[in-house]
């Protein structure tokens, strides 16, 4: 830190002798060294995903199947990094959402007395969610836009912790003469997975002081994940998606 | 001295009292109140017991059989907390109790409030293996234990592995108190094969590890019993000289049953009660779901070539057959493909096989339990035409018309009757044209000797002829005359009309022409006087000449 302000005000005090002689250039802007960034994001929703399956009742195939909306949401990140070389930096961004995905359910259930008379059934299953814990590993070139501005465009891995709510059984009301059924609720386990994807993004930032600034970021994450369905197949699900926010800048 | 031994029980049951903790012992109320002295004083007790919140209804049933009687179910309370099991039932007649049963606990002092949520149990009971699932959300009770010992537990109901399980945590330390399996009797659909050869499901019990044809779905009890060729045990049961054992009852070890008989006696049976809730809204034989008990196998069709004929190539229904006169429904096994009976150049399948030959016999029990159609001469014409009408109407309620096995048509018994030599018919009678088998298709023809009980099973040809012309219309053969049908799609109406008629209108000692003047009436009462059901009804009757 030191180092770096000697060659700053080396790289100033040669700028005031060139003065006399040449306009005044512009105040060059300041690369920081080291930074930290806390944004509040909101994340679009990844792909919605959906599932089929097929359930053995009353002695006949039974199938139902879910769709699953992923809502956007608010988000919370934390990241920071240092210069390595030149206007290259390497960070490290930690970000946790939780979407709420709520899941409509349809499917036919094999009548008790006869073959080939299922009963329709459908409905909502609330109440559930994805979380994503995403830590996102990254190259930062900086780009100094003015004295007091500052451009960053990053990329690189991302490893994400998913944990999702899937429907992986539902239950019925029925009676005599059992010619209808209605859906009572879903049941519900928590597929939960680790997985490795990418980010890309930029990063805007206004100083207010020397240290401190606000400023505006945009970013991609997304990774794809097979999680278990509750007949025996997979469930591709697309995690991550596209973030935007705000928030602080420090330097150092 | 009764009231005074029950005075003092509930006083001692109040002043009872045991050191709180988180396990409590506890005495029980046991209250069994018949008499009128003791029933007062423990009506006072949990009307008490009620004021203060102890007691609160869970639900009042009226039981049909006393219909004055009210029935209410109270569950004890401790500050809030069901106390597991812990019951009060009271039998009143206009608010004057008849009878109390329960058993309470008495002076808890124990602390509801749970060290643990009931999160926290759900996700230890999740995470404890076996692939558990939770059937319920864990709640709070205080469970009475064998000991006397009370404790504060969540409770839920736990599906694993290896059954489904209620299940008692303790709500401060998460031990497991009590488990005991949710499953008493499992109900279980089951497949086969029946006599057409055609796979049908089956609705059956499950129990230790086998299936048994008796039907879990359906709201009366319906069980199919296998005689297993046991002729002596048939004759013995059906004149109600022994009980039915447990291993009577038809079985299959996979539930992909295999003896067509036993498949299609199950399901026939229940098919024929589904018809009649479905289209009529009866429940049952007897609108109040009697049992429904059905014989198969009283001889192997091999055995039956030397045995009565009424056991083997016939079905009935006995209204007053069985242990307790519970009624019986029995299905002959019919004979070898290979033989046919020389009076008629059949082959006879075993008759469960037949629809209509099931539901015509069970609508002899609708009979005996409505109109109850004198067996004799007209009314019992009348009689056996009602259930070849029903038979029909359920084999055209479940099956495609056409002329093939396995189709609705208007022979009666068509699908287990089987024409082999040539110039021989399916079936046994045919509504269509009641001559083809030696029936009057008018009521000059008809039989007026005194055999098969004045001709119930002769004369019913003319009024099964009624029902065919009123749906399909066309022309009688003996007077000429023309009727115009409702049509095949609306025979639904002549259904109706000739269900109310017979079961509701017609006395017992009915002629035809008083089947003629209750089904015309039906007909106006259900569609009203300008009804095509009412030209069908009338003109129908008028062409097989009854006026």
């Amino acid at each position: 830190m030191k180092h770096a302000a000697g060659v700053l005000a080396l790289v100033m005090m040669a700028s005031a002798a060139n003065a006399q002689t040449r306009p005044a250039p512009r105040p060059r802007a300041r690369i920081n060294r080291i930074f930290v960034s806390i944004d509040g994001v909101y994340q679009t929703a990844p792909k919605d995903f959906s599932d089929s399956v097929t359930f053995q009742e009353n002695a006949e195939s039974g199938a139902f199947s879910t769709s699953y909306d992923v809502k956007s949401g608010p988000a919370f990140t934390l990241s920071g990094g240092g210069l390595v070389w030149q206007r290259l930096a390497v960070g490290v961004g930690v970000s946790r959402f939780s979407h709420a995905t709520p899941t409509t359910l349809s499917g036919s259930v094999p009548h008790p007395f006869f073959f080939s008379r299922p009963r329709s059934v459908s409905g909502d299953v609330g109440g559930l969610t994805r979380t994503e814990l995403a830590v996102h590993v990254q190259a930062r070139a900086m780009i100094p836009v003015a004295p007091r501005m500052q451009a960053m465009v990053f990329g690189g891995p991302s490893f994400f912790q998913v944990k999702q709510d899937i429907v992986n059984d539902f239950e019925i009301s029925e009676s005599y003469p059992y010619d209808t059924a209605t859906f009572s609720r879903g049941v519900t386990n928590t597929f939960s997975e680790s997985k490795v994807g990418f980010s890309v993004g930029g990063d805007f930032t206004y100083f207010l002081t020397r240290q401190v600034g606000v400023g505006g970021t945009a970013l991609y994450a997304g990774a794809t994940m097979k999680a278990p369905s509750p007949d025996g197949g997979t469930i591709d699900l697309k995690i991550g998606g596209f973030q935007a926010g705000g928030g602080l800048r420090f330097r150092f | 001295m009764r009231r005074t031994i029950a005075a003092i029980a509930v006083a001692g049951a109040l002043l009872l009292s045991f050191d709180t903790g988180l396990a409590q012992q506890s005495p029980a109320v046991k209250i069994r109140a018949t008499v009128a002295n003791d029933v007062r004083a423990w009506d006072s007790y949990v009307t008490s017991r009620q004021r203060a919140g102890e007691l609160r209804p869970m639900r009042v049933d009226r039981d049909p059989s006393l219909p004055a009687r009210t029935i209410e179910r109270l569950q004890q309370y401790h500050q809030g907390v069901p106390i597991w099991g812990a019951q009060v039932v009271r039998d009143s007649t206009n608010g004057v109790a008849e009878s109390i049963f329960g058993e309470l606990s008495s002076s808890l002092t124990i602390d509801t409030a749970p060290t643990l949520s009931s999160d926290n149990v759900e996700q230890l009971l999740v995470a404890a293996g076996d692939d558990a699932k939770l059937l319920r959300r864990a709640t709070l009770a205080i469970l009475p234990l064998a000991s006397g010992e009370h404790r504060l537990v969540y409770t839920t109901v736990v599906s694993t592995d290896n059954g489904v399980y209620r299940v008692f945590v303790d709500a401060h330390t998460a031990a497991e108190v009590l488990r005991y399996s949710e499953i008493q009797t499992q109900s279980a659909v089951g497949t086969g094969r029946g006599v057409l050869g055609d796979t049908k499901k089956l609705s059956v019990l499950q129990q230790a590890g086998a299936y048994f044809a008796d039907d879990q779905h359906r709201p009366p009890d319906l069980t199919t019993y296998d005689l297993r060729a046991d002729f002596n045990r048939t004759l013995l049961l059906l004149n109600g000289l022994t009980s039915f054992l447990p291993s009577d009852v038809a079985s299959d070890v996979d539930n992909d049953w295999t003896d067509a008989s036993a498949v299609d006696a199950h399901v026939h049976v229940g098919w024929t009660y589904d018809y009649y809730f479905k289209r009529h809204g009866r429940r049952g034989l007897d609108n109040q779901d009697r049992r429904l008990v059905t014989l198969i196998n009283a001889f192997t069709q091999q055995g039956g070539l030397t045995a009565p004929s009424l056991f083997v190539i016939n079905a009935f229904w006995c209204d007053a057959c069985g242990p307790g006169n519970v009624g019986l429904m029995f299905f002959g096994n019919g004979v070898p493909s290979n033989f046919f009976m020389a009076s008629t150049g059949q082959n006879v399948a075993q008759l469960a096989g037949g629809i209509d030959v099931a539901a015509h016999e069970l609508t002899h029990g609708v009979t005996s339990s409505s109109s109850n159609l004198i067996y004799l001469n007209e009314s019992g014409a009348l009689n056996e035409a009602f259930s070849d009408i029903m038979g029909t109407a359920v084999e055209f309620y479940y099956q495609t018309p056409g002329p093939g096995r396995g189709q609705a048509d208007y022979l009666c018994g068509e699908d287990v009757f089987r024409a082999v030599r040539a110039g021989s018919l399916n079936g046994i009678r045919s509504m269509d044209n009641p001559r083809l088998f030696g029936q009057p298709d008018h009521y000059n023809l008809r039989y007026t000797g005194t055999a098969d009980g004045g001709g119930v099973h002769i004369n019913s040809g003319i009024a099964n002829h009624v029902y065919y012309l009123a749906i399909e219309g066309g022309t009688n053969r003996t007077s000429g005359l023309s009727v115009q049908g409702v049509g095949p799609a609306n025979r639904e109406q002549i259904e109706k009309v000739f269900y109310r008629a017979f079961v509701f209108l017609l006395p017992a000692n009915a002629t035809f022409a008083t089947a003629r003047v209750a089904t015309i009436q039906a007909a106006i009462d259900l569609y009203g006087p300008t009804g095509a059901a009412v030209t069908a009804v009338t003109q129908a009757w008028t062409a097989v000449g009854v006026s």
